[in-house]
């Protein structure tokens, strides 16, 4: 089961979940595009939100992290059935 | 220094230990080379006009009389980039570097002049006609939200993620974290505390101000030398704006005098190729001191809301925050960094957090060290040193009960991995600091606070070249702003079973290695760290074939082990890596070693640090009388650098506590543009900072390194606000707490007190 973390002010678009799961056969593993496909026929709208049609990526200042760890190649990251996919602001630092 | 948890003692020979920085003698002889040291055949001096006003339309700009002063070689403007349709980021980032349409805030470069020599280029640059539309300006976060604001950007609309809102507003965008319910959190808790703070915009406070000097030859290739944390970055930037490849430039990194973030972003670099490419001559351009206050980047003054309900027990039932984040005059993401950091340390069942990004008109805020934390982190410390004492808890106890540890989730959503916040807790309270009594005197008091960073990833590329006589020479693309040539060789001397000395280190320049990111975000000694260690790993591969060639066994039959090669066969005496180097030659030649990551895990840090103070009640001076940094630093490899990243931190976060804040007149314009006035901590003003090195080895670096430089400068802020509070009964609630605001604070109290006490 992969669960995908609904950002806060999206949950409009999914009654209200935190999270949702999908189901993917074991061992096999998704890309974080594909996955968001899937989930936009369930619960359609969140594909519009989270993709910038002008550069189809992830809007502006927004981040792929799985696991809690950044996802370097974004959309194209692949996801397993125990994975956590999260969207949260991408870290920079100063030091 | 005490060393607690210390996984790697007994582990290593060379990391943990103390060998002189290979850079040291150059940079205390004044023989490095830092940027405004270049001086180039037939160079040109550049400077800069910038805006008297902090927000205008720019009407028209006639540079007709400066470029005909007699050693005027060239003037640019924002029109000299290339023309036509941009994105709305490309411009936004093109607009931070010259005004186009609009001066956004006082010190905004609007043209840049290249002369002879810098004094007529200064006077060029006053020759410039510009025909300003003075607008009103907002500089404060709070009157920047408010609907009758003037606008900063004309154009900004709010991003929500629900959407884009139609109508135009200086909030950039609003992020928010939503965990359970928050009201029946607090419903069910059985204190609740709620309290808004106010942080002042500071900046970093390098000493070296930003230079930049191009080259742009006639056969279209372009050479910068610059001061940045990211050479790499500035190559990029230059070929977005300049429309040309990477491979027209190479980035030359100098040394670097201090960045802490603010020299991520680029200035300088791109009106120096401007200049250089009209007039086919090198061009050097150096900030002020002024310059680099009022058009740079400065961390984001915040106003913040936080609210935490308890049992009485102590654990947290529910956290609520609202953060509003400067953003400057171009939009950033500030905001939506704080918010994962605001409640980072504390498990928290019920949980809402809403973060905003303001536009204002002040210079685009860059990072500072740990960016968007030390604002957020103050407000929650705060609260939590006021539950302690309302639950008449120690402050460490509360932490204790709440503090996250590995499987815990954070409150913006990820689970946490292997972290060491809880062993960090148990270092402050076994410390002799804390266990001694906090100091009695009258206006004498002890204040504790913690602090979290993630510290960053991205991707870093190194090589490790064997020497023919065994020593070795390695090679990254990071910018050394804190001891990382060091850093780099005991990590490589470890690996490769040499000494640090044997290892030589060095900076290249975008040419002469793979990409590398940003030296910031602490992840310099894990990132490009990891780099080096696979690099090395590849070089010891090679040697390998060159072992079992000289041994004539398999490949398989040689293994590397405790600094030698060993045969699993029988017959051979262990080879070191300087017993192989003089027989690389026969054996097939040089040994380079490489190496290229981006490393999915990286170690959040955290740290905890006690205060002790004296405040003086007539001038309202806060002396530190002792003051101890406890932190989880995964693996120290160089342990005075390590020292020393944390005793820096908490230095600047004293300043930030205690001093530091642009102070505005009633045009926005800052009034204290100079060291003088703007009053960073001196050796005077800070005792000996007393450091607990934590280690608990971070996953996924093969060292276990975590980063270290952003944690330290969290703490100070609460720790110091909450001493102060035990110190004159008090919470300022508001940074900075300096002289006047704190002799103001002990006046009001005295003056709520005194009719109260009348009265009985």
């Amino acid at each position: 089961m992969t669960t995908v973390h609904i950002p806060a002010l999206l949950r409009d678009l999914t009654g209200g979940a935190e999270q949702l799961d999908v189901e993917l056969p074991a061992g096999e593993t998704v890309s974080v595009r594909e996955l968001l496909r899937t989930l936009e026929q369930r619960h359609p709208g969140l594909w519009a939100r989270l993709i910038d049609p002008a550069t189809d990526d992830l809007v502006p200042h927004l981040a792929v992290f799985i696991e809690g760890e950044p996802a370097g190649m974004g959309l194209l990251a692949k996801v397993g059935p125990e994975d956590n996919l999260f969207f949260l602001a991408p870290i920079v630092g100063g030091a | 220094m005490e060393q607690q948890g210390s996984s790697g003692k007994g582990k290593y020979k060379v990391i943990g230990t103390r060998p002189i920085r290979h850079d040291g003698e150059d940079k205390v002889t004044g023989r490095a080379q830092y940027g405004a040291d270049i001086m180039l055949q037939d160079q040109l001096y550049g400077h800069l006009l910038r805006s008297p006003h902090s927000n205008a339309k720019i009407l028209k700009i006639d540079t007709s009389k400066a470029e005909a002063m007699p050693g005027v070689r060239a003037v640019v403007t924002s029109q000299d980039f290339p023309q036509g349709e941009i994105s709305a980021g490309k411009k936004y980032a093109r607009d931070r570097i010259l005004a186009s349409d609009k001066a956004l805030f006082k010190g905004h470069p609007i043209a840049a002049v290249a002369a002879e020599d810098r004094w007529t280029a200064e006077e060029a640059a006053k020759a410039i006609e510009v025909s300003y539309e003075v607008l009103p300006a907002v500089m404060d976060v709070m009157e920047a939200i408010k609907e009758d604001a003037p606008l900063v950007q004309e154009g900004n609309t709010t991003s929500t993620l629900g959407g884009q809102d139609a109508k135009p507003s200086n909030i950039v965008n609003h992020t928010q974290h939503k965990r359970g319910d928050v009201d029946d959190g607090f419903a069910k808790a059985e204190l609740v505390i709620e309290r808004e703070f106010d942080t002042k915009a500071v900046h970093q406070g390098y000493i070296e101000p930003q230079n930049a000097t191009a080259l742009a030859r006639s056969d279209g290739q372009i050479t910068v030398w610059c001061s940045s944390q990211a050479p790499f970055w500035v190559r990029a930037e230059l070929s977005a704006l300049l429309e040309l490849p990477l491979s027209r430039f190479k980035v030359v990194p100098m040394e670097i005098g201090g960045g802490f973030g603010g020299k991520i972003n680029s200035y300088l670099e791109a009106p120096a190729v401007l200049l250089s490419k009209k007039t086919g001559q090198p061009v050097k351009l150096v900030m002020s001191r002024a310059d680099v206050f009022e058009a740079t980047g400065q961390a984001s003054a915040v106003h913040s809301k936080i609210k935490i309900g308890v049992n009485k027990d102590g654990a947290i039932v529910a956290g609520q925050a609202w953060l509003a984040y400067e953003s400057g005059a171009l939009p950033s993401n500030w905001g939506m960094q704080g918010s994962m950091c605001v409640f980072a340390p504390y498990k928290m069942e019920h949980v809402l957090i809403d973060a905003y990004d303001v536009l204002t008109n002040t210079s685009k805020v860059a990072a500072y060290r740990a960016p968007s934390s030390p604002q957020a982190m103050f407000g929650t410390e705060s609260v939590m040193d006021e539950i302690a004492q309302e639950l008449g808890m120690d402050p460490i106890e509360l932490r204790l009960k709440n503090a996250v540890q590995e499987g815990d989730l954070r409150a913006d959503g990820p689970k946490f991995p292997r972290i060491g916040f809880k062993e960090t807790l148990e270092a402050i309270k076994n410390s002799d600091h804390y266990k001694s009594p906090p100091p009695s005197a009258p206006n004498q008091a002890r204040g504790l606070a913690a602090g979290f960073w993630f510290n960053a990833g991205m991707q870093s590329s190194a090589t490790v070249g064997i020497n023919m006589d065994g020593t070795a020479s390695v090679v990254t693309g990071s910018v050394d702003i804190g001891g990382s040539r060091a850093s780099m060789s005991i990590m490589a001397a470890e690996a490769l079973g040499l000494t640090a000395e044997e290892v030589r280190p060095s900076v290249a320049d975008t040419d002469s290695i793979g990409h590398t990111d940003v030296t910031g975000g602490s992840r310099t000694t894990a990132v490009t760290g990891t780099a080096v260690y696979e690099a090395a790993q590849d070089a010891i591969g090679q040697m390998k074939k060159r072992v079992a060639k000289l041994w004539d066994i398999s490949e398989e039959q040689v293994v590397f082990e405790d600094g030698a090669f060993k045969s699993t066969a029988n017959g051979h005496d262990p080879m070191t890596v300087k017993e192989l180097g003089p027989k690389l030659g026969m054996t097939g030649g040089p040994v380079l070693g490489s190496a290229t990551v981006a490393p999915k895990s990286v170690g959040a840090g955290f740290g905890v640090h006690v205060v002790d103070i004296e405040v003086d009640p007539e001038t309202g001076k806060v002396a530190i009388l002792r003051y101890t940094a406890a932190q989880d630093v995964g693996t120290a490899i160089h342990l005075s650098y390590v020292e020393g990243q944390m005793q820096g931190g908490v230095v600047q976060g004293i300043g930030w506590a205690l001093n530091e804040e642009y102070i505005r007149g009633e045009d926005g314009a800052m009034q204290n543009t100079g060291f003088l006035d703007y009053r960073v901590p001196t050796m005077l003003d800070v005792p000996n900072i007393e450091t607990i090195i934590v280690e608990v080895p971070a996953p996924g670096q093969p060292y276990g390194v975590r980063g270290v430089g952003e944690v330290p400068i969290i703490p100070p802020l609460g720790a110091l606000h909450n001493a102060i509070y035990k110190a004159i009964g008090v919470r300022l609630r508001a940074l900075p707490m300096s002289p006047p605001s704190v002799v103001k604070a002990i006046h009001e109290a005295r003056k709520i007190a005194e009719p109260a006490a009348a009265r009985t």
